[in-house]
């Protein structure tokens, strides 16, 4: 054989085992990608419902004619109460400006006599571990009784409802989580099983020949970890565009851009990569032991 | 004068799923010496030679190899026995995927050797050794069969055993280079490595004669010419 055709060849063969490499790569790829779509669209979800849990307002309306001292106690009360996550002051004058806004009524204090019937109040926006009915009752109940609260008032319908999205997200989220795991552990697992079946005469020869366990598994390890390493980093990139593409035709650029350039996601990046890895470092591992110390009749 | 002794079998017995392959084999292989087995397929040929390189182990009985007592080392020594030994398979069993300078480097740095340029010059020592310079680039399929035989008795060789065990190597090889392997062979017992040979070639024990085993009968029948032994085989 000429050396000009033993080159042809070696490239040959060379461009063969990359392909193949690509390949088990790209599909350990891919199945990184529906768990990393899984969990972008959990926290997404997740930051969604909290976000609009700034709607949830509790409001705290004061009795007419109170005394500035008796207020100026209230307002300490609300703002160093643990459940209070910022607290508005709202005049008569405000409220009563608010209500003509949102009516389009002018002639309100016309038809009152000159009076504001409106109260001023206190809208505070709750930290989320309180949105709960029996918490906000809890809190409704203690403020009542102080003498310059003359009602407190919540929307029981959006409370009841971001209880029960958030129970649903987390439950659904916690099944399908569990259920893709072990999917991507399978799935991953039987892709690097597969790359490593192909070499188990080779393993077995290593073995005959003098090579200790630990000598046969390093090269598969550091393969291994590095090929999760490299799906892990693609299916980030493509996760990346997907959602691009996706959120691009419902919302504006800059609307999603808060939600990508957040620092879960970047962990959920980050965790994706490394899951990778530690999958083909484990997966590699498992395979290799499974080829070790088997005789001949059981490899063919 | 006796020469060393470097692996004894005594009164083992093995059997597979109940039924029995060789029971009271003994015999000793000394250093420096060629020894033939011979026998019929399913004998017990191949099953003694993967006990002596600790594939299977003995069912009862003694092996001891050097250091080594074959029937109870343990899993971690393996490794190191069979550094001690080379061993030479029929049907090559090289590493499809590396070239020939990388199979043979493998039992080097599997043993410990770090250093390139000592594993170069070894490498290029055992490849004059048995005819393969200039063939350190190749791939094991670009080799005729005579090439790839040599390249494992190479990579046998590279560790310099005590003790060479060579399962039908010349079965998948022409006359022609039937009698290359061998007179090969012969030449690395010549310089003091016992070789352990299986063949099935009843011609090579006349052409090359050594001391032969005959496993017959569940057990082995001991010669210490080949050509007693085909006498009384073909007498």
């Amino acid at each position: 054989m000429t050396e000009s055709s033993l080159n042809k060849e070696i490239n040959y063969l060379q461009n063969r085992s990359r392909r193949g490499y690509l390949a088990a790569t790209l599909s350990v790829a891919l199945i990184l990608l529906i768990l990393a779509l899984f969990f972008s669209f959990f926290l997404f979800g997740k930051r969604f419902i909290r976000e609009h849990q700034d709607a949830i307002l509790l409001k705290i309306s004061v009795h007419d004619g109170i005394s500035s001292g008796s207020l100026l106690l209230l307002e300490k009360k609300i703002k160093s109460a643990p459940y209070c996550k910022s607290p508005t002051f709202i005049s008569k004058e405000t409220a009563l400006r608010h209500f003509i806004e949102q009516t389009g009524d002018k002639d309100v204090i016309k038809m009152m006599d000159g009076v504001n019937p409106l109260y001023a109040s206190y809208e505070v926006i709750l930290k989320p571990d309180y949105i709960h009915s029996d918490s906000i009752l809890n809190i409704q109940q203690n403020l009542v009784k102080d003498i310059a609260v003359a009602a407190v008032d919540y929307p029981i319908e959006m409370v009841s409802g971001f209880q029960t999205n958030m129970k649903n997200l987390i439950v659904i989220s916690l099944i399908i989580g569990i259920i893709a795991v072990f999917l991507t552990i399978y799935l991953v697992m039987n892709t690097i099983k597969l790359r490593i079946y192909a070499q188990r005469l080779s393993i077995r020869t290593m073995q005959l020949i003098g090579a200790t366990a630990p000598f046969i598994r390093k090269p598969y390890l550091r393969t291994g970890m590095i090929q999760g390493l490299i799906a892990g980093v693609m299916a980030d990139i493509l996760l990346f565009f997907m959602l691009l593409l996706l959120f691009s035709r419902m919302v504006p650029v800059r609307e999603f851009l808060p939600f990508i350039l957040h620092i879960d996601f970047f962990a959920l990046l980050a965790g994706i990569v490394l899951f990778g890895g530690l999958l083909g470092y484990a997966g590699s591992h498992l395979a290799v032991n499974r080829f070790l110390n088997r005789s001949l009749e059981s490899l063919i | 004068m006796e020469t060393r002794r470097i692996l004894t079998f005594e009164n083992v017995a093995k059997s597979f799923h109940g039924k029995t392959i060789l029971e009271n084999v003994s015999f000793n292989v000394h250093l420096g010496e060629f020894l033939y087995i011979i026998g019929k397929t399913g004998s017990g040929k191949s099953t003694l030679l993967k006990m002596i390189y600790a594939d299977q182990k003995p069912d009862s009985g003694k092996i001891i190899f050097g250091d080594f007592d074959l029937g109870n080392i343990s899993q971690n020594q393996i490794p190191f026995l069979r550094r001690k030994l080379g061993i030479v398979f029929q049907d090559f069993q090289l590493l499809p995927d590396r070239n020939v300078y990388d199979n043979i480097s493998f039992c080097l740095r599997a043993s410990g050797w770090t250093q390139e340029s000592k594993i170069s010059a070894r490498i290029q020592e055992v490849m004059e050794k048995v005819g393969l310079n200039g063939k350190e680039k190749a791939m094991p399929h670009q080799l005729s069969g005579g090439e790839q035989q040599r390249v494992v008795i190479a990579r046998a060789l590279i560790n310099d055993p005590l003790l060479l065990i060579a399962d039908e190597p010349t079965g998948n090889l022409d006359p022609e280079m039937t009698d290359t392997i061998m007179e090969l062979l012969r030449k690395i017992n010549l310089s003091g490595t016992a070789i352990l040979m299986v063949t099935h070639e009843h011609i090579l024990l006349k052409r090359y004669p050594a001391r032969a085993l005959h496993i017959t009968g569940k057990t082995v029948l001991e010669y210490s010419r080949s050509e007693q032994l085909l006498k009384d085989l073909y007498d």
